[in-house]
């Protein structure tokens, strides 16, 4: 079944992270915890060359970091910004707002398949 | 003989039943036991019994043949005629770090099935929403949550058993259940 994507929030603070896609962008990569830029477009419905170019802003700002997995570029939040634990909880506060986030998030399957079982 | 209109609950019944009518019970588990419970929300396509016993029955192993599965690899039961998988795995009831004792037994046109009950059926989705992340496990639980009267003190100890973040989770949780 072809995945929805998660429609950007108009409501207020929806612009607080620069735009309303990059503030849901945000929630997204929040509640997955680590991602990569095609998945994260697919759940957006950004460009991939769009949520790349913002990874790199937030990047460059310390709040997230890359790691290589394999031949993805993993997108994580950086243990190490300084305001973690507060823009997590602000996070958190969105999602509960909004939690069509949570349900287009739950459209990846992350646990375990068993082998021989098909998708 | 199930075809591509049988639905997973009608397979679990009879399944089920078939097993108690030779005295073995098989408990009905994962998102198969969320399907019975919220099925308008959450549709699996395997059925994963757990039993308590050492090895099938040939004479069981014959009835699912009648009824049209046959052994896939990966010991998956597997039939052509309809898109449900069946497994069954030999190991104790349980959700994580709690031992399973008690589960519900749902009867109904003289059938019967033995499934997780609601508040167990929750831990258990949520199980691998903690575990992996898993916000599909997630939503799942938030789907017997909507449908069923669980106790959400029950789950709210199991969750202070298994995570460090018992809050967020029942948060998430409760938050995709009113929006069910």
């Amino acid at each position: 079944m072809p995945r929805k994507p998660v429609r950007s929030d108009s409501s207020p603070g929806s612009e607080l992270f620069g735009t309303a896609s990059a503030t849901t962008l945000l929630q997204i990569l929040y509640i997955l915890k680590s991602s990569y830029a095609k998945q994260l477009a697919d759940l957006t419905g950004m460009s991939v060359t769009s949520v790349r170019s913002q990874l790199l802003n937030w990047e460059a700002s310390g709040i997230i970091v890359f790691q290589t997995v394999g031949r993805q570029r993993m997108a994580t939040f950086n243990p190490r910004f300084f305001a973690k634990a507060e823009l997590a909880q602000l996070l958190e506060k969105y999602v509960l707002q909004n939690p069509s986030i949570l349900e287009v998030a739950a459209s990846l399957r992350r646990r375990p398949r068993k082998t021989g079982k098909s998708l | 003989m199930f075809d591509q209109s049988t639905t997973l609950r009608e397979i679990a019944f009879t399944v089920c039943t078939l097993f108690d009518s030779y005295g073995k019970t098989i408990i009905l588990t994962g998102g198969s036991a969320a399907t019975i419970y919220a099925p308008e929300v959450y549709q699996s396509r395997d059925l994963d019994f757990v039993m308590q016993f050492a090895s099938t029955d040939p004479r069981l192993i014959n009835e699912l043949t009648n009824l049209g599965y046959e052994l896939a690899p990966g010991s998956t039961y597997s039939n052509p005629n309809t898109p449900f998988t069946i497994d069954f795995i030999r190991e104790n009831l349980a959700i994580g770090e709690a031992q399973i004792t008690k589960w519900a037994t749902i009867e109904e046109d003289r059938q019967k099935l033995h499934v997780l009950t609601p508040e167990d059926c929750i831990c258990d989705r949520l199980a691998s929403y903690i575990y992996w992340n898993d916000l599909s496990a997630l939503k799942a639980a938030a789907a017997v949550l909507g449908a069923t009267n669980a106790d959400i003190g029950y789950i709210e100890s199991w969750v202070a058993n298994e995570s460090g973040d018992t809050k967020e989770t029942l948060d998430r949780l409760q938050s995709l259940a009113k929006q069910n």
